[in-house]
């Protein structure tokens, strides 16, 4: 078997895995999509192998990579059927991305395939737009979202997917342009990084923490952890941007399962790599955006003093209260506002409203639902004939419970509990992935909502 | 593995050449259907990016892949842009320079993506088109195609 | 044992005795009932799963590793679970028996206790709610329903439809704390019974307790 044969017969491989594949459930009326787009892409990479010499090294070897993608892909959408991912989040987080993510091509082509899997490991968290230049022969781009497999129910947590929004979005020619220009522009015009020289002065700074300094020690030996490069700088100031991303998108929520999962990995804080700012300065970039966004003053404006004092907490755990220390604090007030608004007018632009504090009627019964062990949801609860249940923001659901996780728990023991039952931090997740659920069919239902 | 995690050679070169090769064949006989659809979509995708000179380097890994060890073992030398995906830029450049020397980048790829729609959706270019539009796409094409093949030797 | 009609359920919801959330519509409230609709997880019995359900394997003391292995391994292997968003259906065949959840989440006060039955609807299409659910004072979650197909043909169903209704009944007084179990159990999804818990001693000598 020649190679041209053996890619030839590889194609039809793939063409039985992706029949395999529909042994599975997917959500409603989705495998259709992804198994007409692969029809068509092995349709299309058939035609153009028949006709090749089988002596023409250099397309076989292109076609070879073709074929190995696309295997790839069949294998990972064989692992996206329901169940090991929480679906009421992906739903809306799709209905949130899907419009930044859409290609300006022909109606059809432009959206995206969305697929959905869960992975090992904590590192798992990933938004993936087909983006690779060299690719012959993709018609719809496959979304893929991937959730770490153990932190299904922790929806809390995934509101890190913001973050992840942002490269996604990086990939649309238009948005790279404009976040280029208008969002790592100001970014990237003043404060210590503004060069790679500049930015290895800065790792080497006497006025650096004692934390830094010792991981330069160590890392001595390494020079791409103690010489900043072009690229270095460039994956750098992609986190900052894609930070501010999830913030615009995701808001509170994103603050508090950024810092959880980031220190959680890198507890000093302090690290840095190749692709990735110390976490410190990550902080220090989100505090001013959140003083910017004026989210001290909608705290002070909150007029119930429980829930003004459990913001308050919320505030200061995620935040801070002090200003961030002068050597991490590499961007200006004006820098942040200048990038924020830019990005704001991005998401605007193509119908993606930014993230909006809830007010005190959304937000309140929200968390005293979550107290009472309810999940939480737009569910009229005050025992009408007609119900009036809201439209409420999946966001605001997330924000509410990042909110009461951090209230001491307000049980005491009963000495019955199992240890899922004792962790606090798991029912609250729970609570709200069913609210999700719930809200879901809120929205659906078209008698007695009111936005 | 995360998808980005794994090795794929960059051989935009070799197959921007091929779309470009297919284009002219299907400007001469256009025959439509989904073939013709994914051609001229990675075709305009192609002119999308130079629209916006937006030429990024494949995807970057997920915000807590950064901290895993065995990610930063395999990626330890990752780079910007490489250069067989560079070439196809100076490649777009000179048939834009020999073709539509008088359009900006933007009226140029919104007069190709046009045309490319059309044969996409199976239509006569007659009908829609004039002669000598489509004529200076398929030199577009041709150019592309030609000067791509040159920069491999 | 009174059973409570519609005002008197509505007082007890707004003054947040009872809880049953969401209510989609206000046609889920009958005369004396709340209409329940299904939830979007189906757990049914894999056939090849065990070979019959003994007793004894829910009497688990796990002695060891391979103990609690075995036993681990005999209960998630006994259901298949299904997880279907809205708009997908589930086909219930003739015979098989599905565990489902609520969507509703119900949060019952101390005095009262709830009863669960098909809605009348589906039990003329075969579907019956196997057992008449009993739902203890102080319980809060999703209410689990065993559902059998006890027709001929198989019945689509989807998340989000009313399958089940749910009475409550006023106890001549308070349930103790005691008998309620755990105040902090709450059901998020079905799961499988204990046969035989507190019964142990009738499992014959070599019972794993």
């Amino acid at each position: 078997m020649n190679p041209k044969e053996f890619l030839l017969h590889e194609c039809r491989n793939v063409r039985s895995a992706l029949r395999e594949v529909l042994r599975h459930d997917y959500s409603a009326g989705s495998s259709k999509d992804f198994y007409t787009e692969f029809c068509e892409r092995l349709d299309f990479l058939e035609s153009l192998l028949k006709p090749v010499d089988p002596t023409d090294i250099r397309m076989l070897e292109t076609f070879a990579d073709e074929v190995s993608m696309l295997s790839m892909f069949v294998h990972q959408i064989e692992r996206s059927h329901s169940g090991e991912f929480p679906w009421p989040f992906t739903e809306y987080l799709t209905e949130l991305a899907t419009p930044l993510c859409k290609e300006n091509l022909t109606q059809n082509e432009g959206k995206p395939i969305i697929r959905v899997y869960a992975e090992g490991g904590l590192y798992s968290y990933k938004i993936n737009l087909e983006a690779d230049l060299s690719v012959l022969n993709v018609g719809r781009r496959i979304f893929t979202i991937v959730f770490p497999r153990t932190l299904k129910h922790h929806v809390l947590l995934h509101a890190i997917f913001g973050h992840e929004v942002g490269h996604a979005a990086w990939t649309i020619p238009k948005h790279n342009s404009d976040l280029r220009g208008k969002v790592l522009g100001p970014l990237r015009s003043a404060g210590p990084l503004t060069s790679t020289s500049q930015a290895t002065h800065w790792l080497r700074n006497a006025e650096a923490p004692a934390e830094i300094e010792d991981l330069r020690k160590q890392y001595e030996a390494e020079p791409i952890y103690t010489v900043v490069d072009t690229t270095q700088l460039s994956y750098w100031f992609q986190e900052f941007m894609c930070d501010l991303f999830g913030l615009v998108t995701f808001g509170p929520s994103f603050i508090a399962a950024h810092k959880t999962l980031l220190l959680a990995l890198d507890p000093t804080g302090h690290r840095w790599g190749p692709e990735h700012p110390p976490y410190i300065c990550r902080r220090a970039m989100l505090w001013r955006a959140c003083q910017h966004l004026g989210w001290n003053d909608y705290v002070k404006a909150v007029k119930d003093t429980q829930l003004r004092s459990d913001l308050q907490t919320f505030l200061e755990t995620y935040l801070g209260s002090n200003a961030p220390g002068e050597w991490e604090d590499v961007f200006t007030s004006g820098q942040i506002a200048t990038a924020l608004d830019a990005l704001k007018a991005i998401l605007e632009s193509v119908g993606c409203p930014p993230y909006a504090l809830p007010d005190e009627t959304t937000l309140l019964p929200l968390v005293r639902m979550l107290s009472d062990g309810i999940p939480p949801c737009g569910s009229d609860l005050s025992g009408t004939v007609k119900p009036a249940n809201r439209k409420v923001d999946f966001r605001h659901i997330l924000f509410g419970g990042w909110v009461v996780a951090e209230k001491p728990a307000a049980r005491e023991s009963d000495g019955e509990e199992d240890e899922e039952e004792k962790d606090q931090f798991l029912q609250i997740n729970k609570l709200c992935e069913l609210g999700l659920l719930q809200q879901r069919a809120i929205d659906m239902h078209p008698a007695g909502k009111k936005e | 593995m995360t998808l980005l995690s794994m090795y794929k050679r960059d051989d935009s070169r070799n197959v921007y050449r091929i779309l470009a090769d297919q284009a002219v064949k299907y400007i001469d006989h256009p025959t439509g259907g989904s073939e013709a659809r994914i051609l001229f979509t990675n075709l305009s995708r192609l002119l999308e990016r130079y629209r916006y000179d937006a030429f990024f380097s494949h995807g970057a890994p997920g915000i807590l892949e950064v901290f895993s060890k065995e990610h930063r073992a395999q990626h330890a030398d990752r780079a910007e842009p490489t250069p067989k995906t560079l070439d196809v830029i100076p490649a777009l450049e000179k048939a834009h320079e020999t073709v539509y020397k008088t359009l900006s980048k933007d009226d140029l790829v919104q007069r190709l993506q046009e045309l490319l729609v059309t044969l996409a959706e199976n239509q006569a270019p007659g009908e829609s088109h004039p002669n000598n539009e489509i004529k200076n796409a398929r030199l577009f094409f041709v150019t592309l195609a030609e000067t791509l093949d040159e920069r491999r030797t | 044992m009174t059973a409570l009609e519609k005002s008197a359920i509505l007082t007890n919801i707004k003054d947040r005795k009872l809880v049953v959330s969401p209510i989609l519509s206000g046609n889920q409230i009958g005369a004396s009932s709340i209409d329940l609709r299904l939830g979007n997880v189906f757990l049914m019995v894999r056939a090849r799963g065990l070979s019959h359900v003994d007793p004894k394997q829910f009497a688990h003391s796990a002695k060891s590793t391979a103990d609690d292995h075995e036993f681990e391994q005999a209960k998630r292997q006994k259901h298949e679970r299904h997880e279907a968003p809205f708009g997908q259906r589930f086909l219930v065949h003739p015979g098989m028996l599905v565990l489902v959840p609520t969507l509703e989440w119900v949060k019952l006060p101390d005095n009262l206790q709830g009863t669960v039955t098909a809605r009348s609807c589906w039990a003329r299409e075969g579907l019956s709610i196997a057992t008449a659910s009993l739902i203890h004072p102080g319980y809060a979650g999703i209410i689990t329903l065993e559902l059998a197909n006890l027709g001929q043909i198989p019945l689509g169903l989807y998340p989000g439809l009313r399958i089940a209704q749910i009475a409550f009944h006023e106890l001549t007084g308070p349930a103790s704390r005691k008998d309620m179990g755990s105040r902090f159990h709450m059901a998020f999804e079905p799961i499988e019974g204990n046969v035989s818990k507190g019964d142990e001693v009738f499992l014959g000598p070599d019972s794993r307790s």
